[in-house]
């Protein structure tokens, strides 16, 4: 299956290359065809952190096909299929329907709305920065991708304001193939966007369970809270997240500020904090924090650039990846990531 | 001679600057929709639909937003003028809308005739065009 697919995928790649030069493909005057990818070059100089050693590493790629069909004036079709590190998988599908009062469900695998990023955390090129924030990093475990199941959304005139509301129930997909068994899932998310242009604030609650390989089972909870402020060419983001499973606490939070200088030119910077476990929360193998200096270079609406620089303390994430033994990995480390990143 | 030569030159120059001026306003961008639709439409309105902040009219029927070609001088004075954001901008709104499965882009169409032959015929369409190619196949909105 997964050979199948990377060649149906590597083929319809070569066949699109040269028309990198368009927004999307029409395959008919219903379905299109749009997509993005990255490829990476990452190097740490110390710990092992995403495969990155001192010699570097450019296994830190991906390609993306999405197909959207209008089926119904009120109703499209979307799948989308990617290609992580040569592993193919589908990452969503699902049908829509927009209700007369602008409501909308949704059914088959979704992303999972959470924070602001986790709908597009694997878009290289609208994403902040080459490495997400921790608590968007697969690594880290606090959202899960996607789901199975159904999703609603209601959004609505506030004050001045709007309200966006969505709610979501099925079962965590689980594309690491763990072994793991989720539990029913339950979640949502709430949007206000206030009267001033940009001021965004949001809440994000999942709940479900999961049971190990060795029978262990227990609930799982996550929380988050964001507020964003992007009036024109500034984007100020804040977010903090707390899962809970196992009797312990995953917590995590980052602040964030960008730059447009113009449509070419965006420096930003973050400061991002992880613990995984917040009764060890002392101990560098338990938490990991970066301050992180990037630029980004957009060469036209297709391609970009991005370079980055993380000054880590900790490595609290380096040993839940396994790349680092608890106890052995040095303390103070830094990683430098380049990008080149594409959308069509 | 010397002065009548000057003088008919500046005046050649301040008229074709005139007609230029006549020739801009005259093609200005107008925001149109279908003759029988009734929903009062403001500049908000538009720019939630073309930022795919709305999918609905008013009324609850469906909006079927149209587009023209990224080389459209016609385009780059819809967003400039009454959307009020630039190209770039634009594409990573868009970008996010469609990856993250929250909605597809207006459908994009030859500018002008094509485009209003489409609003003329589905009553829940809102498209653009230059102010010269107005006919009385659409009515033109004031947002």
């Amino acid at each position: 299956m997964k050979n199948s697919l990377n060649l149906s995928i590597g083929i319809i790649l070569l066949s699109v290359i040269w028309v990198t030069s368009v927004s999307a493909i029409e395959l008919s005057e219903k379905i299109d065809l749009h997509g993005y990818g990255h490829m990476s070059y990452l190097t740490a100089d110390k710990n092992t952190f995403l495969k990155a050693d001192s010699g570097g590493t450019w296994d830190y790629r991906d390609i993306a096909l999405l197909f959207t069909a209008n089926l119904h004036e009120r109703s499209n079709a979307w799948i989308q299929l990617h290609n992580i590190d040569g592993d193919s998988r589908v990452d969503w599908a699902f049908v829509d329907y927009t209700f007369g009062n602008g409501s909308t469900v949704k059914l088959g695998q979704i992303k999972l709305p959470f924070g602001f990023y986790n709908d597009y955390r694997d878009v290289a090129y609208i994403r902040p920065s080459t490495l997400n924030p921790f608590m968007y990093q697969d690594v880290s475990e606090v959202i899960p991708e996607a789901y199975r199941g159904l999703g609603y959304s209601y959004q609505s005139a506030i004050a001045d304001g709007s309200i966006l509301l969505e709610v979501y129930g099925g079962q965590i997909v689980d594309f690491e193939d763990r072994g793991e068994a989720f539990k029913t899932l339950i979640g949502g998310r709430v949007t206000y966007s206030a009267p001033m242009p940009g001021l965004e604030f949001m809440a994000s609650i999942y709940q479900s369970g999961i049971e190990q390989e060795t029978g262990e089972s227990d609930d799982i909870q996550t929380l988050a809270f964001s507020v964003g402020y992007k009036p024109d060419d500034l984007d100020l983001k804040f977010e903090v997240a707390n899962k809970n499973v196992f009797e312990e606490t995953i917590f995590s939070y980052y602040g964030q500020a960008a730059y447009a200088i113009n449509d070419f030119w965006t420096p930003y910077v973050r400061y991002d904090y992880i613990t995984t476990n917040k009764d060890k929360s002392s101990d560098p193998a338990f938490y990991q924090r970066s301050a992180v200096l990037g630029i980004g270079y957009r060469i036209n609406e297709y391609f970009g650039i991005r370079m980055e620089h993380h000054f880590n303390s900790g490595y609290g994430l380096a040993v839940v990846s396994g790349e680092v033994a608890t106890g052995t990995g040095e303390k103070n480390w830094s990683m430098t990531a380049i990008s080149l990143n594409f959308i069509f | 001679m010397k002065y009548i030569s000057t003088t008919f030159m500046l005046a050649a120059i301040l008229f074709s600057t005139a007609f230029s001026i006549t020739v801009a306003a005259s093609d200005k961008v107008v925001v149109i929709v279908h003759k029988d639709n009734t929903n009062v439409v403001d500049k908000q309105m538009i720019v939630k639909i073309y930022t795919g902040a709305v999918k609905s009219w008013p009324d609850g029927t469906p909006v079927f937003a149209l587009d023209q070609a990224n080389n459209s001088s016609a385009r780059s004075e819809f967003y400039a003028d009454v959307i009020g954001k630039s190209k770039v901008t634009m594409r990573a709104i868009w970008a996010q809308n469609i990856f993250s499965g929250r909605g597809l882009p207006p459908k994009l169409v030859e500018p002008d005739e094509e485009m209003k032959k489409l609003v003329s015929s589905n009553k829940n369409a809102v498209g653009y065009i230059l102010s010269s190619s107005v006919d009385d196949s659409i009515k033109v909105i004031n947002p």
